[in-house]
């Protein structure tokens, strides 16, 4: 039976979704949009701070359909806080590019509604709902820009792929559904040997293959750099680190908990993991385009999270948290200041200070944004003392502790490829002139939200980077 | 108190933090300072505060262990981030904490009109953040950061004039000099963790007391911790950094280069007093050491004219004193001479800023003279430190440089002993050469030009202080002959291990009170003997010649730098230049490093074509995909 | 009589030309249909279960497919509507803007071709 007071474990997601209406209301009526912005920041902010309430209490609530326990809590304030940096950072760029609709927060907070009904839910049916809400919202706001034909054309692929793969996990889903009877995740976990057969098994590798492609994971990671590189820039950090978090939030407890029954699929994790992080890092030392070699070494990141799947031990369940929480802060951090040289563009055309060469010479123009963009591209490389150092080396920690130890090893080997296209872009920026004589310091201006959005990341990249344990302290992961 | 503990790490780092980042937006030198200033006194508040605390325990459970977080935990390596407070521990924070917040004011003074002003300020906020760091950490990683922190500020700082070439040579000097110093601290460090399996101190302490005597692992350890301890407080052969580090502003030199950081070793070693004790060898070594530095230095400063360098070589020959005192396993008479010596040397250097100053940066001594009657409060303070280096009753220096020599006497023989009487006379010597050259006999400066003048009281009110506590600091630690030794007592539970391990092997040493009278009368004596030859050679002296002989050897500092640079610097750099980067680096590792990347870039020029724009394309590869995972699930 | 089995593979065919039509065909629009028809298949497979084993939940779960599909397709129409305003076209081919020659200040920038793998 469903109790009254289990409405108080989805605290979080019914602020959200009250906010998310409320926003589309608010926008119809008021012409001022600094309200449905502030809103927004509110109801984020509410939804973070209650997410903290149950962080001790591990239960399934509303008949097996929700589950609440440390990892949908962890997951949960990740995704709450990358949205709440993207909002911060959001404001200034929209204006700027002329999309200052209110719908954009309607939709980020919708999205949101649906990566929480992901990470919670106990049922696949709650986890194919909450998927699709976000995809949805995702194909719109990628399309954001609706004037602009990279960014129309990046909808309507992230669409048709996204419908297509849909499909795959879906029939996965039924597949399951015919061998076991029932959509319940935790039935499913406790299953025992009904899984071992072929059909369950197809099913769940069709189920796996729809989660793939939202990660990125070789060879469905085809859409990343193109979607990347149309949608508008604020939406692109949210969609590669909230949309991956819920992603991995669906599978890597799943996969944990079966772990002894599908080591079948072990060989496939590695594989698919040594081909991503090789594509991504090997593609990435071509491109030209700052998004698009950002787009591939989220592909080679997707790489290091599939290390960890295919270690399936807990090991990796507290590697890959990690590595998410670094990501959450590095990434997001890459692609605000990307937004941010974009905002500062003269140029009227779509190619907005987007390519390599127009990071020449950045940190002579301006030293503190160089600073900071050095200090992420630094932690995506895994460079100690920032946080990402600690994401790789505790996923490829458990990695060796599975006995994946030729795994680990490539993995360490294609990193230190990755190192090399990350150092091309530092380069770029300390050691070349600008093309671009006219350029003076003050011509890039940071508006105070997106700067407080920015800090708020390099805080997160040196702490964590200087303090690994901290998190797991508060998270007893 | 105690509870509030955090704040005395916190609050350095918070002004480092705002004096680093908003500093030049507050542009305004009081604000800068004055708030680095009380970041500084709270924590000494807090400390004095929690010391009193200890003092109301019983001697045996004078310890705090604050666990704060788990740091960092991959398998078998398990830190917390926690600090041991204990009564050497909070020793040595209250004379950082008081020392640093009295230097802050002083710097206050002389640092005004820097450009760099609030720059200057949060480097010595993050200078005592990464100190108290090092001294209160319960691990050596926790150690080590602070180790490194200070051998960063402390490079920042040398460097803090880096508009002058020799400021920032003097920088490098110091930092790659630390790094073989910090090259031993690591390996002993990784030794400890793969045979102890811990970084904990008290942990690692407690394993390692029931293994016998000078065993090999143990004798490995201590010397390459003692290694460490060489390079951060300055001991043959890490020396030579120190004098050169004297191109920082002044107050830097007092409170890094006197004061607090050079004994960090000396702090090390009497934190791993059981490991030193169960390992009489490298203890012995350690004697040597500090002796050969003591007297190597001590006769250096004889020869020197400039005010600042003196000054370093009397603080490398004085830091020889404690090695000397650890080398006899008196570890208490060593922090001891620590903290005294902190008082008067720290007094000292800012007597030195303070003749600068009012000298507009003259720093040769020959160029000085007659300087007591124009700076009165900073001839008599000076006066007074000068008198307590020199060992001279009942200033501080005097109870705990004769309690070491008494003590290398019982404990390692009259021969030790006479090194230890010349190292002491010498010092008295040069100092008083010092006195006699600056504030006596007549003005050897351009007076047309040059006013000296008093310096202001923010500088002379911590030279007061200081004076005092110069004059007065060795009452806490009496000989038994004369009363009762507060810091030993105090000091005794955290030495008891090491204690009780000597007692196992060494004899007891006949101590006899007579002796120790006639050994203090000889070094009072002497020293009173050499103070007087100095003074009269030298507040009259106007003319001054190049030395000869061995005069001029000991001008050239024996020539170790140059010794240095024809054996070890030269020869490196001609086979790294010759063989390891022409051949080596050129041809082999740039050859194989840019051919990979030459083949991977061209890979990836290649490979980027997979992305052509096409969604049929991305969904054929995507079903091709996972048409090979069915085939491989059910085919397999 | 018919039995689980053929439904199952009634639906897997149908699947498999939806894929199929995904893969050839160039209209938008067209492929767009193609996807609807894989998940119409798919809410065969889970009505048989559902049927045959006698169990609610694979019934509720074709409502919610429906109803997501429905979604979809309202916001696919307006992503392919909004592309058509600003380019005229809807042929897949023509879309390819976004891939990896870059349209650089609308010159072609030239890169190396070379065939080692």
């Amino acid at each position: 039976m469903i109790q009254l007071q289990d409405f108080n474990y989805i605290i979080p997601l019914l602020i959200i979704t009250i906010g998310a209406t409320v926003t589309l209301v608010i926008d119809a009526f008021s012409k001022n949009k600094n309200v449905v912005f502030w809103f927004t920041i509110v109801t984020v902010v509410a939804a973070l701070s209650t997410a903290f309430i149950h962080i001790d209490i591990a239960t399934i609530v509303f008949n097996n359909f929700i589950r609440i326990n440390i990892l949908s809590t962890t997951f949960q304030v990740l995704i709450l806080t990358a949205i709440l940096i993207s909002v911060f950072s959001s404001k200034s760029y929209i204006e700027k590019e002329g999309i200052n609709f209110g719908e954009y927060y309607s939709l980020m907070l919708f999205s949101v509604m649906g990566m929480i009904l992901m990470v919670i839910g106990n049922d696949l049916l709650l986890v194919f709902l909450g998927l699709e809400l976000m995809s949805i919202c995702f194909y719109v706001l990628a399309g954001f820009m609706r004037k602009r034909i990279k960014s129309n054309e990046s909808a309507l692929k992230y669409f048709l792929l996204g419908a297509f793969m849909t499909g795959f996990l879906l029939y996965g889903i039924a597949l399951m559904y015919g061998v076991l009877g029932t959509t319940n995740i935790s039935t499913i976990s406790s299953a025992g040997e009904l899984i071992k057969t072929p059909t369950f098994l197809i099913g769940f590798g069709l189920f796996m293959v729809g989660f793939f492609f939202k990660l990125g994971v070789f060879p469905f990671q085809m859409w990343v750099p193109d979607v990347y590189e149309g949608a508008p820039t604020t939406i692109t950090g949210m969609m590669s680190t909230a949309g991956k978090i819920a992603a991995v939030g669906v599978i890597l407890p799943i996969v944990v908990s079966l772990a002894s029954n599908i080591t079948t699929f072990r060989p496939v994790f590695s594989v698919a993991a040594i081909l991503t992080m090789l594509i991504g890092s090997v593609i990435a030392l071509s491109q030209s385009n700052v998004k698009r070699l950002l787009a591939y070494s989220s592909i080679a990141s997707a790489g290091y999270i599939m290390v960890g799947i295919a270690s399936m031990n807990d090991w990796a369940l507290k590697g890959i948290i990690f590595y998410l929480v670094a990501y959450v802060f590095m990434q997001l951090g890459a692609f605000i200041i990307i937004s941010i040289l974009e905002q500062n563009s003269s140029d009227t055309n779509e190619f907005k200070n987007l390519e390599l060469n127009n990071y020449k010479g950045l940190a002579k123009e301006n030293p503190v944004l160089a600073i900071f963009f050095t200090i992420f591209l630094f932690s995506l490389a895994g460079i100690p003392p920032f946080a990402g150092f600690w994401g790789k080396y505790y996923i490829f920690y458990a990695a060796i502790q599975a006995n994946l130890i030729w795994l680990s090893i490539v993995g360490i080997l294609i990193s230190v490829v990755s190192v090399y296209y990350y150092l091309k872009l530092i380069v770029y920026m300390w050691f070349m002139d600008s093309d671009n004589t006219e350029y003076s310091q003050d011509v890039y201006r940071v508006s105070p939200l997106t700067n407080f959005a920015v800090s708020l990341t390099i805080v997160g990249t040196l702490f964590f980077g200087l303090f690994p344990e901290v998190f797991f302290n508060l998270f007893k992961v | 108190m105690s509870n509030f503990f955090y704040l005395v790490v916190l609050m350095p780092l918070i002004g480092f933090f705002i004096n680093g980042l908003f500093g030049k937006k507050i542009n305004n030198e009081k604000i800068s300072g004055w708030l680095s200033s009380i970041c500084i006194l709270i924590p000494f508040i807090i400390s004095a505060g929690t010391f009193f605390e200890l003092l109301s325990m019983s001697p045996e459970s004078r310890t705090i262990h604050q666990v704060y977080f788990s740091w960092i935990a991959t398998g078998d390596l398990g830190i917390n981030y926690a600090y041991l407070i204990d009564p050497l521990s909070i020793s040595l924070v209250l004379v950082i904490t008081g020392i640093g917040f009295l230097i802050h004011l002083y710097s206050i003074g002389y640092m005004h009109g820097d450009k760099g002003f609030a720059k200057y300020f949060a480097f010595l906020n993050l200078f005592v953040f990464a100190m108290l760091n090092l001294v209160l950490g319960d691990n050596l990683l926790l150690i080590f950061l602070g180790w490194e922190g200070v051998g960063l500020c402390s490079y920042l700082l040398i460097g803090f004039w880096y508009e002058k070439k020799f400021t920032g040579d003097a920088a490098k000097k110091a930092f790659i000099v630390n790094r073989i110093g910090d090259f031993g601290f690591m390996i002993a460090m990784f030794l400890i963790f793969a045979n102890f399996g811990t970084l904990e101190i008290s942990a690692f302490l407690s394993q390692i007391s029931g293994i016998q005597i000078n065993d090999g692992l143990l004798i490995a350890i201590s010397l390459l911790l003692f290694l460490g301890a060489c390079g951060k407080s300055a001991q043959i052969p890490l020396y030579v950094w120190l004098p050169d580090a004297m191109a920082g502003p002044t107050p830097v030199s007092a409170l890094i280069h006197a004061a607090t950081m050079v004994t960090a070793g000396i702090y090390l070693l009497a934190r791993t007093s059981i490991l030193y004790a169960l390992a009489p060898f490298t203890t012995h070594i350690v004697l040597i050491v500090g002796l050969l530095t003591a007297l190597m230095a001590a006769t250096i400063a004889l020869k020197q004219n400039d005010i600042k360098k003196i000054l370093a070589y009397s603080t490398v020959s004085q830091l020889g004193f404690m090695f000397v005192a650890i080398g006899n396993f008196a570890f208490t008479i060593a922090v001891f001479h620590l903290i005294t010596h902190a008082f008067f040397k720290a007094l000292l250097f800012l007597g030195s800023g303070s003749v600068i100053h009012g000298m507009h940066e003259e720093q040769d001594i020959t160029k000085m003279g007659g300087l007591k009657n124009k700076m009165k409060i900073t001839f008599v303070t000076f006066f007074i430190g000068s008198l307590a280096l020199a060992g001279i009753p009942p200033l501080s220096g005097f109870f705990s440089k004769d309690e070491i020599m008494y003590l290398t006497f019982i404990t390692s023989g009259p021969a030790y002993y006479i090194i230890t009487l010349i190292a002491a006379a010498c010092t008295a010597f040069y100092i008083f050469r010092l006195i006699g050259l600056t504030f006596y006999g007549k003005p050897r400066y351009d007076e047309a030009h040059l006013h000296p003048h008093e310096s202001p009281s923010l500088m002379t009110i911590p030279l007061i202080i200081l004076a005092v506590l110069s004059a007065i600091g060795g009452f806490i630690g009496l000989p038994h002959w004369l009363g009762h030794s507060m810091l030993g007592d105090w000091l005794a539970p955290v030495f008891s291990g090491a204690m009780s391990i000597l007692s196992t092997y060494q004899p007891e040493h006949q101590t006899s009170v007579a002796l120790e009278l006639g050994l203090v009368a000889v070094s009072v004596i002497v020293a009173t003997t050499m103070i007087v030859i100095s003074f009269k050679k030298f507040s009259k002296q106007t003319t001054f010649e190049e030395p000869t002989g061995f005069g001029k050897v000991l001008e050239n500092k024996y020539y170790v730098d140059e010794i240095y640079d024809k054996t070890i610097v030269e020869p490196i750099q001609k086979t790294s230049d010759k063989i390891l980067w022409k051949i080596f680096d050129i041809k082999i590792i740039d050859g194989f490093i840019n051919g990979v990347a030459n083949y991977i870039s061209r890979l990836s020029f290649d490979w980027r074509k997979i992305q052509t724009g096409v969604i049929q394309d991305y969904t054929t590869l995507s079903v091709a995909g996972i048409v090979i995972l069915l085939i491989y699930l059910i085919f397999r | 009589m018919i039995e689980l089995n053929h439904y199952l593979v009634l639906s897997a065919i149908l699947f498999s030309i939806g894929v199929i039509g995904v893969l050839i065909r160039r209209n938008a629009i067209i492929i767009f249909m193609s996807i609807e028809l894989m998940l119409n298949a798919i809410n065969i497979t889970f009505i048989a279960f559902s049927s045959f084993m006698g169990d609610i939940h694979g019934q509720i779960f074709v409502f919610m497919v429906l109803t997501v599909a429905a979604a979809e397709a309202a916001i696919g129409l307006a992503i392919v509507i909004a592309l058509f305003r600003n380019k005229e076209t809807i042929n897949i081919d023509e879309i390819n803007i976004l891939k990896w020659l870059i349209l650089s200040n609308n010159k072609f920038k030239k890169c190396r071709i070379s065939f080692i793998l």
